[in-house]
């Protein structure tokens, strides 16, 4: 019979930019995650931790033993480095899941960790796109690119014009922007305005830099454990349902850009195991890449019909004290994208909503919290729902 | 010709039970699960899906500048995308293109119109 699992302890470092190696970031995450799990080291029987560009950027491979190490875990247990791209940290929770849920683990340390911003910027963007289809890649097609295409298909399909769609997207960075503005722990804590959004240098029309996240240095972790470990910590946030699925790799293959089917499946089995809908949902982290990558996110997962997300944050219903609080952290606009901790980010920052010490804006009252991480052109994808109990 | 040569046209993958095409290998198809896939080479010619001004080329095009993406539905019925490198304006979508060049060692497709 599956056991129950949750969260009971979190750690996060402040995105943004790290002169130490991603080994030791990730170590004084998972320090932090231990304190506040107030377990001792010696009870981690297993690591999964999310990682995508040691290789490119540090010359490093092999990191999950030497975040081990890092941390001052000498013994016997074993580690394990997912590389899913932008959705490596949430599969490593999902497969640290899995390895509790079944009777294998008790107590599994999970997280992520990126290190970015100690190379050019031109050589990230070669990096990363090296998690899309060789083939397209070399035709021409980039990350910014294929967000663009998202955007077109977007405003074709719902019919909205290239001055709205540019101010609606734009309504989205300032509102993650506010929300980071108030998270000690993001890479950008100021707010914007539409109008800078707008005037912000073009990418691939209609994407502008602002429309898009960072890259950041990063690393976050947390304490899963099962639940006779977990009754007895003080706020466990539990794992109501998770779910993974994958989207074609190649992006020509697709009918339709403005949706991503590997999202829906994800979101409908996790919803599924959590026995709840769409509205139950309190709060939620999603992945805005690109900001337009909130709106297929929000529709996908079945938070709002589709044609509505883009009018979720002008209309204020993402905002902290809307309807459908998203991106509390500020989302990967604001608090970062450490590309490989993003989805760790995610899960702590929704642990953290829903005890109710999280360091920045948070809903009036939320049970149950909700994140979506997504990795590549949309190509691996998870959806994990958690749960408070009274 | 099989497509995988320099100045050659590129492939594309069916399936030999249905009616699926598309640019990328498949060992299977993902339409009907059949094992009978096969591919052929392209005319070359096809008209635009869509297109996106890429205004930061990737290391492999900073020699060309600014170009434009552009993705082709092929008169064999796949999709793929090429390289057009005229000014966006020049284009437009339904408009018919063709491959200017290909070069099947490193996939770059470049498109003209026509």
């Amino acid at each position: 019979m599956e056991r129950k699992v949750a969260i009971i302890g979190v750690g996060i470092e402040k995105a943004g930019e790290s002169q130490v190696p991603s080994w030791e970031l990730f170590a004084s995450a998972a320090i932090e995650a231990l304190k506040d799990a107030d377990l001792h080291r010696n009870r981690v029987e297993a690591l999964h931790v999310g990682n995508v560009y040691s290789a490119f950027t540090e010359m490093q491979t092999n990191i999950a033993p030497l975040m081990l190490t890092s941390i001052g875990i000498e013994s016997n247990v074993a580690a394990v480095r997912y590389e899913t791209a932008c959705a490596s940290s949430s599969i490593a929770f999902h497969q640290a899941y899995l390895g509790i849920a079944s009777g294998m683990y008790d107590v599994v340390l999970v997280g992520g960790a990126e290190r970015l911003r100690s190379i050019s910027g031109t050589a990230v963007q070669e990096a990363m796109a090296s998690s899309m289809d060789g083939s397209e890649r070399s035709a021409g097609l980039t990350f910014a690119a294929y967000w663009s295409y998202v955007a077109r298909a977007y405003a074709r399909k719902h019919r909205i014009g290239d001055a709205q769609l540019e101010s609606l997207l734009a309504e989205i960075s300032v509102k993650n922007h506010y929300h980071g503005s108030f998270n000690d722990y993001a890479h950008f804590q100021k707010e914007v305005n539409v109008e800078a959004v707008l005037g912000s240098p073009q990418v691939a029309p209609p994407i502008k830099v602002m429309d898009c996240c960072p890259f950041s240095d990063g690393a976050a972790a947390f304490v899963l454990a099962a639940e006779d470990v977990a009754k007895n910590a003080k706020a466990p946030i539990w794992v109501a349902g998770t779910a993974q699925a994958s989207g074609s790799y190649s992006a020509s293959d697709r009918d339709d850009l403005s949706v991503n089917p590997a999202i829906s499946v994800a979101a409908r089995k996790a919803f599924a195991q959590a026995r709840i809908g769409p509205k139950d949902i309190g709060v939620a982290e999603v992945h805005d890449c690109v900001n337009i990558h909130e709106v297929v996110c929000l529709e996908s997962a079945g938070l709002f019909d589709e044609g509505r997300g883009i009018y979720a944050a002008a209309e204020r219903e993402t905002y902290f004290d809307g309807s459908c609080p998203v991106n509390l952290s500020g989302g990967l606009k604001s608090r970062g994208h450490p590309v490989g901790a993003t989805g760790a980010y995610q899960i702590c920052e929704i642990a953290q909503q829903l005890r109710g010490d999280f360091n920045g804006k948070r809903p009036e009252k939320a049970n149950t919290g909700m994140t979506v991480n997504v990795g590549g052109t949309g190509t691996a994808v998870t959806v994990n729902i958690f749960r408070r109990e009274e | 010709m099989d497509g995988t040569k320099t100045e050659e046209s590129p492939r594309f993958y069916h399936c030999r039970n249905c009616t699926w095409k598309g640019a990328s290998f498949r060992a299977s198809c993902p339409l009907c699960g059949s094992f009978e896939m096969d591919f052929s080479v392209t005319s070359g010619k096809g008209r635009v899906v869509d297109l996106v001004p890429v205004l930061f080329p990737p290391k492999n095009l900073k020699n060309i500048g600014a170009y434009t993406s552009v993705l082709v539905r092929f008169e064999e019925g796949f999709k793929r995308f090429g390289i057009f490198a005229g000014a966006p304006e020049k284009l437009s979508i339904g408009d018919p293109v063709r491959i200017e060049s290909f070069n099947g060692d490193t996939q770059e497709l470049f498109l003209t119109n026509g």
